[in-house]
């Protein structure tokens, strides 16, 4: 008899005991693929030299000079760099790279490689290398300012020449 | 002698047998929907409101379903446990937002919204850490409390949506969302 009242004891005790607080928990995993941009964009795709005589030298063209726009969210270093595809060609007829050189300047703050004697080339040459802060440059991006010179030849042969000057921007 | 003896083994066996086998409280909750949720790839200054149905007022992102046996109120919360990162790169907090729909109960078979529980109808931003109120079970306006809705449980319905800065940099971001329930 005694065993019998002693196990209905403790069977009360642990009922009472069940009313601690409850807590459960889920998760979910969310994700989102930012997308790079790398851009550059100039204003004006055609400059005019307009008619010079041999030995002629024209420089500050255009006159507001090309307004190069840069945009990177890459978070590293980017270059603009500057060539022609070849000299000033009429037909076999070529004016020397010798004779076409570039300036400008920066809206940036990174480092600006015009000297005034700047040579355009068929090599892309640096113009500018992104400052600090530029390797997330959005969302205005960096503007630079280019402008030309040419000088022609006192022994040039007369016709229309052209040449395609590219701008090139790298990491 | 022998014969009482086992008598009262076997009283004693019986009696545990009722420890052991009784009932308590119980709490669940089931996270119902993709468990790993995708904004896809997205521009700087681009915004997307993550719902099965974008068109469609009635639809919703995820849903945790809950199901309390006993009549004690219970809360449910959501928190983001950062913010969206990608190395050392993060998206603010108001960029990433969620809101509550919808909630409901059943017991069994009938359904009735329970709008009144729900702590945050307008979108909210995922301040990291931050353990938001999302759901307060109890007094329906069209029912007796119901904080126990065995055996269907109560659906909490979820939106999300992001607004990529428009200086943001480029990168996979992540974070994780955890659901409580408490009571």
């Amino acid at each position: 008899m005694k065993r019998i009242i002693s196990a209905a004891v403790i069977f009360l005790l642990i009922g009472g005991i069940s009313s601690a607080a409850l807590s459960t928990n889920q998760q979910a995993t969310f994700t989102v693929s930012v997308a790079s941009v790398f851009e550059l964009s100039i204003d004006q795709g055609f400059i005019d030299f307009g008619r010079m005589n041999p030995g002629d030298m024209k420089w500050n063209m255009p006159p507001a000079g090309i307004t190069v726009q840069s945009k990177s969210n890459s978070g590293k270093p980017w270059y603009l760099k500057v060539s022609n595809d070849s000299p000033f060609s009429s037909g076999s007829n070529t004016i020397p790279n010798s004779n076409f050189s570039w300036s400008g300047w920066t809206d940036g703050s990174g480092k600006w490689y015009g000297d005034g004697t700047n040579q355009v080339s068929v090599t892309p040459t640096l113009v500018y290398s992104s400052g600090a802060g530029e390797e997330n440059n959005l969302p205005n991006g960096t503007v630079n300012h280019m402008k030309f010179k040419l000088k022609v030849p006192n022994n040039q042969v007369p016709g229309n020449y052209t040449t395609i000057v590219k701008f090139t921007m790298t990491e | 002698m022998r014969l009482f003896s086992e008598q009262n083994r076997i009283l004693s066996a019986v009696i545990i047998f009722f420890m052991l086998s009784g009932t308590g409280s119980a709490l669940t909750m089931t996270l119902q929907g993709n468990s790993s949720l995708d904004f896809g790839t997205m521009a700087p200054g681009d915004n997307k409101q993550l719902t099965t149905n974008p068109s469609d007022s009635y639809a919703y992102c995820n849903k945790i379903s809950v199901v309390s046996n006993v009549d004690t109120q219970w809360n449910a919360y959501i928190k983001a446990d950062s913010l969206l990162t990608s190395g050392t790169l993060t998206i603010p907090a108001d960029s990433f937002q969620w809101l509550s729909t919808y909630a409901g109960f059943s017991k069994t078979g009938n359904w009735y919204a329970h709008t009144n529980g729900i702590r945050y109808r307008t979108y909210t931003g995922f301040a990291s850490g931050t353990n938001y109120l999302a759901y307060t079970s109890g007094t329906s306006d069209l029912d007796p409390a119901v904080n126990d809705n065995i055996t269907d449980g109560t659906e909490v319905q979820f939106i999300y949506m992001l607004t990529i800065p428009t200086d943001q940099t480029a990168g996979l971001y992540t974070t994780r969302i955890v659901y409580t329930v408490t009571q």
